[in-house]
């Protein structure tokens, strides 16, 4: 049975491992192997990483993740309460043959293109992002 | 076989090039062990090197910035390096980040060995 989730997270020690067991042990269950849950696993992957690197740079901190999955789409969201970080503003493009271009914000980059729609708000000092994968063969309602 | 989270890496020599094969995901959480395999390979000497991706799950950005990384000491060498086999889902991912662009992807591993056997410094 696929059930949506919720989870607090640290960022240290890091959660991103947990995460992924999560994702597994809820979702993946008779969908081994698709494009759709190993694109969730890269965009969770990117996001939670991203907030444990850069949300609280002096200290550990908590981030939530939630993950559900519905009709025509899976939803994720991830809030924290670091700096100040809207992924919609970044952009990365990919390389055309230059190997040394810096990299730094490759994984938005990926959510981006893997995601069928990002959304992102701040509000009384919390970070909240919203990422939606649209599953295959499913028309996304507005 | 070096081992990290949910991620092994294999590493062998054939006809002097030397065949790191990961097997599983190569993600933020694993990247460690990827790191290791690349720095037991640039340590073994100037050998060509081939990853073989055919039992790597996905990639994310982190392993991504690891084979850069990579790339960069080996070309520092002018060695060769040379990816094969990559699964569909791991060769979206090259595609949408570019690195299809940077690195020497093949479809298969045999035509892979032949090529650095053949031509193992670059030009």
């Amino acid at each position: 049975m696929l059930v949506p989730f919720s989870v607090t997270c640290t960022t240290i020690p890091s959660s991103v491992a947990r995460l992924h067991e999560l994702i597994d042990l809820h979702l993946a269950v008779g969908c081994e192997g698709q494009e759709w849950l190993v694109d969730l696993h890269i965009i969770v992957d990117e996001m939670a990483s991203n907030i444990e690197k850069y949300a609280y740079p002096a200290s550990t901190g908590a981030y939530r993740v939630h993950i559900e999955l519905q009709e025509s789409t899976v939803e994720l969201v991830l809030e924290d309460d670091g700096k100040a970080f809207d992924p919609m503003m970044v952009n990365e493009t990919p390389l055309q043959g230059e190997s040394d271009r810096p990299v730094g914000r490759l994984g938005i980059l990926l959510v981006r293109s893997l995601a069928a729609h990002m959304e992102y708000r701040r509000e009384e000092g919390r970070n909240m992002t919203r990422v939606v994968l649209a599953l295959p063969g499913k028309e996304i309602k507005p | 076989m070096e081992t990290k989270g949910s991620l092994g890496v294999r590493s062998t020599e054939v006809r002097g090039v030397f065949v790191l094969e990961p097997q599983g995901r190569i993600d933020s959480s694993s990247v460690a062990a990827m790191d290791d395999a690349f720095h037991q390979a640039l340590s073994s000497g100037l050998k060509p090197l081939l990853v073989d991706m055919s039992g790597v799950e996905y990639i994310s950005s982190g392993g991504l910035r690891s084979f850069l990384l990579t790339l960069k000491e080996v070309k520092k060498r002018e060695s060769k390096m040379c990816l094969c086999s990559m699964t569909p889902n791991v060769s979206k991912v090259f595609k949408l980040a570019g690195f299809n662009t940077i690195f020497d992807i093949r479809a298969g591993r045999d035509e892979a060995i032949a090529d650095l056997e053949k031509k193992p410094h670059a030009p």
